[in-house]
């Protein structure tokens, strides 16, 4: 019982101080794993490629996801839950005051403080993942050449996902790696 | 709501051509009003009138759940097929009003853009069954996979995957990084939130949340101080 409790608390707050969508909340998932270890690195990077490949907003997959890890299905529901229910409270709050809201100095204010915080938060998990998932050569040629294809292509990470991962089987299959 | 019926009929055939052929059930408002105004009104007046259905609108966000594939700016041209498009829920300003409020506050971008919606279709409930209809096939989905994903790491191409995967994820953060990075700095004080948020994160590993409020009173002090400082 007192998962749930540790489940809610945890995940209300990362729907409460997630500034900037579903990838503003990596960065708290991460900081779980030191806290109660209920899943590791690898796992947490295996989540956030399960959660774009699945349909369904980001952010959300990942909660539910991070919940089951924890402590199976009734665990994943509860998670999913407590992410959202910050956003029911902010948006009928907000909802009332509509139209003055996104002019409001201290609303501005407070946005040109948060996005370079969250520009830094994700650039920290995103060394830690390279620390972690970037470890041989193989590796940093994929890594390179996604990088090199960012500059062509834009936006949707889907794509990316999608050529990793058939550069993956080929390399498998050519027995280039070992796994 | 005779007048009501009549026109729905109407607007799903889409005939508008000639207008003298409709039918229209007289009402002392509608007697009142030229012909040529008559239909735009009652089409104007049906869209009013239109209530959206607690279920319906659960449907509508599930579906939209079911479409939504990759990062939350997704969910705009897909609202805008189902709810200004093909329904008449939403109008075009709302829609951009929602999506950039959604990114205003704290939460999911896409589950924001719901509860607004949601909020202004049906109010309070409708803004939790709209959240409860984008949270159904995530939850699905994900379940599913996560219920089978051990036993199919277990499989090595199935592994070479997702190591290959797991390096387009570092490739992500780096897309996301990049793409509020315009916005985000901006000046000198965002740099200096920037670096001291890298400092504290990846050296003293302070929690996120704690690193959000510190900018937020941080930031807020700094731009009320800069406000006075222009006002002398």
């Amino acid at each position: 019982m007192k998962i749930y409790w540790f489940l809610f608390y945890e995940f209300f707050k990362i729907g409460l101080f997630s500034v900037g969508g579903g990838y503003a909340t990596i960065p708290f998932l991460y900081q779980l794993i030191d806290e109660y270890g209920w899943y590791s690195a690898k796992q947490l990077s295996d989540m956030i490629a399960v959660s774009v490949l699945t349909p369904g907003p980001v952010g959300i997959n990942m909660a539910t996801f991070a919940g089951f890890q924890t402590a199976g299905i009734f665990a994943a529901i509860f998670a999913t839950v407590s992410i959202i229910l910050p956003t029911y409270f902010i948006v009928i709050a907000v909802s009332k005051t509509l139209k003055t809201f996104q002019d409001n100095f201290y609303v501005k204010a407070s946005l040109d403080s948060l996005k370079p915080a969250g520009c830094g938060l994700l650039t920290v998990v995103g060394l830690r993942l390279l620390k972690n998932n970037v470890t041989d050569l193989w590796s940093v040629a994929i890594l390179l050449g996604l990088f090199a294809l960012s500059f062509k292509f834009k936006k949707n990470p889907l794509y990316y996902f999608l050529i990793a991962g058939f550069v993956g089987v080929f390399l498998h299959h050519f027995s280039l790696i070992k796994i | 709501m005779n007048l009501n019926k009549n026109l729905q009929g109407i607007y799903l055939q889409n005939n508008f051509s000639d207008t003298a052929d409709l039918k229209i059930h007289e009402t002392p408002v509608t007697k009142a009003i030229p012909q040529r105004y008559k239909l735009k009104f009652l089409l104007c007046y049906n869209r009013t009138m239109e209530k959206v259905t607690l279920t319906e609108l659960y449907k509508q966000f599930f579906m939209l759940g079911v479409q939504l594939l990759g990062g939350g700016y997704v969910i705009v041209p897909l609202m805008k097929k189902a709810f200004i498009e093909d329904r008449n829920w939403l109008t075009e300003d709302e829609l951009v009003n929602f999506y950039a409020l959604g990114q205003c506050i704290p939460g999911i971008i896409a589950a924001n853009v719901s509860a607004f919606t949601g909020y202004k279709l049906r109010g309070k409930r409708g803004a939790a069954v709209a959240l409860a209809g984008i949270i159904t096939s995530p939850i699905i989905c994900i379940l599913t996979i996560a219920a089978v994903l051990d036993k199919l790491l277990q499989l090595s191409f199935i592994q070479s995957i997702f190591w290959a995967v797991n390096i387009a994820v570092v490739i992500l953060l780096y897309l996301s990084v990049k793409e509020v990075w315009g916005k985000s700095m901006k000046d000198l004080f965002s740099w200096v939130i920037f670096i001291a948020t890298i400092i504290a994160s990846l050296i003293f590993k302070v929690s996120p949340a704690i690193i959000i409020v510190c900018s937020l009173i941080f930031g807020v002090i700094y731009k009320v101080i800069e406000k006075k400082k222009s006002e002398r």
